[in-house]
């Protein structure tokens, strides 16, 4: 018998890596929440990165988010290699200063497109920050088995934790 | 005994349908969390009854985003609560997280909701904070469209139930 | 020691053998969202706080349902340990009230706002959900997140929505204690807030 809200895996970063891959997601949850804690170790206060599902490459990735960015900024994508809209923290922000977000993925194993719901807080002790609220969507119909990121250097320290709701 | 978060249940659309309803709701949780999904491309919002009042008994307020820029939106003396994002695919969903506080309690209700919508190319985020002037505990949600539109088939409604120490 | 399922048909074939407690059975799989404590208001105190807090969990979420006892629209802060110094940031991705749709951002600052508690109507119609990550860490800052907001009536244009995050720039101090202060008057006995943990391990 399983509980609802029950956590998948943790994963800490022991030291700076390219790639953080979480594998091997069990379908038999309703939908998917991954909670991280991420920093990007070059050099600017705010870094982008690409975030994916199941290693997909393909341009079927869009979103649009609404944020403090310097001021209220909105913006979307359409047509992406991954989800776009992520940022994080990075060398010169704030030391010890990870950004914080949550992921939502309802129906994460359904045969259709995957909507999602991002909540992202990438604090600075400066303007240079971003508090975000985003609309995604990744344009497959497999289930969804890994969240891949990378085209970064993460940080030693970070943290990623994922956790599968059952509605039953 | 009411675990800390829980199920208390999920409708699926086997096929069109005007609403989605939740009845007896036990009072044994503190707050209900609802996670919508909804298909339907009629460009409706979701709304919200309770206790299937059909009274001027709701307000909202609504900011975010949408194609064009920011959005902002009020209301007050409606007939129904508002919490979703339009529909604007049958194919692809509206995601729509519900806090529903003190449900149970004798005190005015306040319902708190996420809602995103993407279709590639189209979309709103959006943040919807409502209230239902009614001191009597939630025991019934109604979910259907704010001008009468059917859900789609596929459209996904669970409730939860979360209890404090 | 052998573990062995009875039935008709095993008794016939003879005793089938497991190597498991589980027999084929799921595992169970222990729940990551637990609560920890509820407080209420009085009535007469602008602080809510949540002490002695377990380090048992990786993350902690609040849940609100809140009025302020003024009768009118106040802030509300959150404090980490007692820190009451300009060791916050606070940045919110739009706050909408009667004002309209802006943003605001802080940095250094006291214990950074999360919002707005409404206290015209009769009862609490404030709702908010704060969530906080890594607040054991003795090595990062503390990030929140946080939704706060709630409609009235009684004027009809005093609702407000805040969206936003903040940062204790704090990073060798796990947090242990929350406090949820009101800038003016009393938070109403009607008031209610409550700590969860999410497990990570």
């Amino acid at each position: 018998m399983g509980s609802t809200y029950s956590l998948i895996s943790a994963t800490t970063l022991g030291s700076n890596a390219s790639t953080v891959a979480l594998n091997s997601i069990p379908q038999t949850y309703t939908d998917l929440v991954l909670r991280f804690s991420l920093r990007i170790s070059s050099g600017n206060p705010l870094n982008g990165y690409n975030l994916r599902f199941n290693s997909d490459s393909s341009a079927i990735y869009s979103s649009r988010f609404y944020a403090y960015d310097g001021g209220l900024y909105f913006n979307y994508d359409t047509g992406s290699n991954a989800f776009a809209s992520v940022v994080a923290n990075g060398g010169t922000s704030t030391a010890g200063a990870y950004t914080s977000a949550e992921l939502y993925i309802p129906n994460y194993t359904n045969s259709s497109s995957k909507p999602f719901i991002y909540s992202e807080a990438a604090e600075n002790n400066s303007t240079s920050a971003v508090s975000k609220i985003s609309g995604g969507l990744y344009r497959n119909t497999s289930g969804i088995t890994s969240v891949n990121f990378s085209n970064a250097t993460f940080a030693a320290g970070s943290t990623f934790y994922l956790y599968g709701v059952k509605d039953s | 005994m009411a675990l800390t978060y829980e199920p208390i249940s999920t409708t699926t659309l086997s096929s069109a349908a005007n609403s989605i309803t939740f009845s007896s709701i036990p009072a044994t949780y503190t707050d209900l969390h609802l996670v919508v999904t909804t298909l339907g491309a009629t460009g409706d919002y979701i709304s919200i009854r309770f206790n299937g009042d059909t009274s001027t008994n709701y307000s909202w307020i609504i900011g975010g985003m949408d194609n064009t820029g920011t959005f902002q939106q009020k209301a007050t003396g409606q007939a129904q609560g508002r919490i979703g994002n339009s529909m604007n695919s049958a194919t692809i969903p509206t995601v729509t997280r519900t806090d529903i506080f003190s449900y149970a309690g004798s005190t005015y209700k306040t319902v708190n909701s996420t809602s995103g919508s993407d279709i590639n190319g189209s979309g709103e985020v959006r943040v919807f904070t409502n209230m239902w002037r009614s001191t009597a505990a939630i025991n019934s949600i109604l979910l259907r469209g704010d001008a009468g539109a059917n859900f789609a088939i596929g459209t996904k409604a669970t409730l939860y139930g979360i209890k404090a120490a | 020691m052998a573990v062995s399922r009875v039935s008709t048909s095993s008794i016939k074939q003879g005793f089938p053998k497991s190597r498991s407690m589980l027999i084929g059975n799921a595992a169970y799989v222990p729940g990551a969202y637990e609560s920890i404590a509820t407080v209420n208001g009085t009535g007469s105190s602008g602080t809510i706080s949540f002490s002695s807090i377990p380090s048992t969990y990786k993350h902690l979420q609040i849940r609100y349902n809140a009025r302020c006892a003024s009768g009118a629209i106040t802030d509300h802060y959150i404090r980490f340990n007692g820190d009451t110094g300009g060791t916050y940031t606070k940045h919110w991705v739009f706050a909408l009230d009667s004002g309209g749709l802006y943003t605001s951002s802080t940095t250094s600052t006291t214990p950074p706002s999360l919002g707005y508690i409404q206290g015209y109507d009769t009862y609490p119609t404030t709702g908010g959900v704060v969530d906080i990550h890594d607040y054991t860490s003795t090595s990062n800052a503390k990030t929140i997140r946080y939704l706060t907001a709630g409609d009235e009536q009684s004027t009809g244009s005093q609702g407000a929505i805040v969206v936003g995050s903040a940062l204790w720039m704090n990073t060798t101090n796990a947090i242990n204690q929350i406090e949820l202060v009101l800038a003016s008057s009393n938070w109403s006995s009607s008031s209610s807030f409550s700590l969860y943990g999410i497990k990570g391990d």
